[in-house]
């Protein structure tokens, strides 16, 4: 789960697999994707109680889901 | 879940045990940059050292953190890191903080409300370091600007083993 400075050193570094190339993503994607509660939350004083709830059940599966587009 | 510690709004339990020693950890790596020891916790929570360090494999078994191998002490505790990793986080100018991996370190701001957050890593191909700003999510700075996230390894929450690793 590395940052890399543009696309084309992404896939020049000695660790890229084409077989994850769908993980390759402006950093932009990235920024949204961890807008999820599931990060946004982490403050609260009541997380993991929070990550039980309908609500993070939801937030975790919305991350799921993201992920696999 | 764990026993519960702490009711209140209107007889909502929106605290437990566990809530309360995550909370108790994390505010310690906000605060320093570095995770506190479980016997360090114990008079901070009124319980043994035990019952923290009970707690804090409890935790880690929840969430996508873990223990360094063979030892009781907190390796990872996401989206910080208490090794270093190559995603160095600083909040006001100070460098206290390192994020778990590359993708965290985009999650770490929200660890900081209000503040700009600077991420600064080295180009894993030896070539100039990246650069990025952020605040409560937003991307202020991209050094340069065609930044971008790749990983070889799956991520996500429904393999308790693997995740952010």
């Amino acid at each position: 789960m590395n940052l890399f400075r543009s696309e084309q050193h992404a896939k020049r570094w000695n660790e890229w697999e084409e077989s994850m190339a769908q993980t390759l993503h402006p950093v932009e994607w990235w920024i949204e994707t961890f807008r999820n509660p599931l990060f946004r939350n982490r403050s609260r004083p009541d997380y993991l109680t929070w990550l039980a709830t309908d609500e993070g059940t939801s937030a975790t599966m919305e991350f799921a889901h993201r992920l696999e587009q | 879940m764990a026993a519960l510690w702490v009711t209140t709004y209107g007889g909502i339990v929106v605290e437990t045990e566990l809530d309360v020693t995550y909370a108790a950890i994390m505010d310690e790596i906000v605060a320093t940059g570095v995770a506190p020891h479980y016997a360090e916790l114990a008079p901070l929570l009124q319980i043994s050292p035990e019952e923290v360090l009970r707690r804090i494999n409890r935790i880690m078994a929840m969430t996508p953190g873990w223990m360094a191998p063979g030892t009781d002490y907190i390796a990872s505790f996401p989206p910080f890191n208490n090794q270093p990793t190559p995603y160095r986080i600083s909040v006001r100018g100070h460098q206290r903080w390192f994020a778990q991996c590359g993708f965290e370190a985009l999650a770490c701001c929200w660890m900081f409300p209000g503040e700009t957050v600077s991420i600064d890593a080295p180009c894993l191909l030896g070539e100039e370091p990246l650069h990025l700003e952020m605040k409560d999510g937003d991307l202020l700075l991209s050094e340069p600007a065609t930044v971008v996230g790749y990983t070889r390894s799956r991520l996500g929450m429904q393999e308790p083993d693997q995740p952010f690793r």
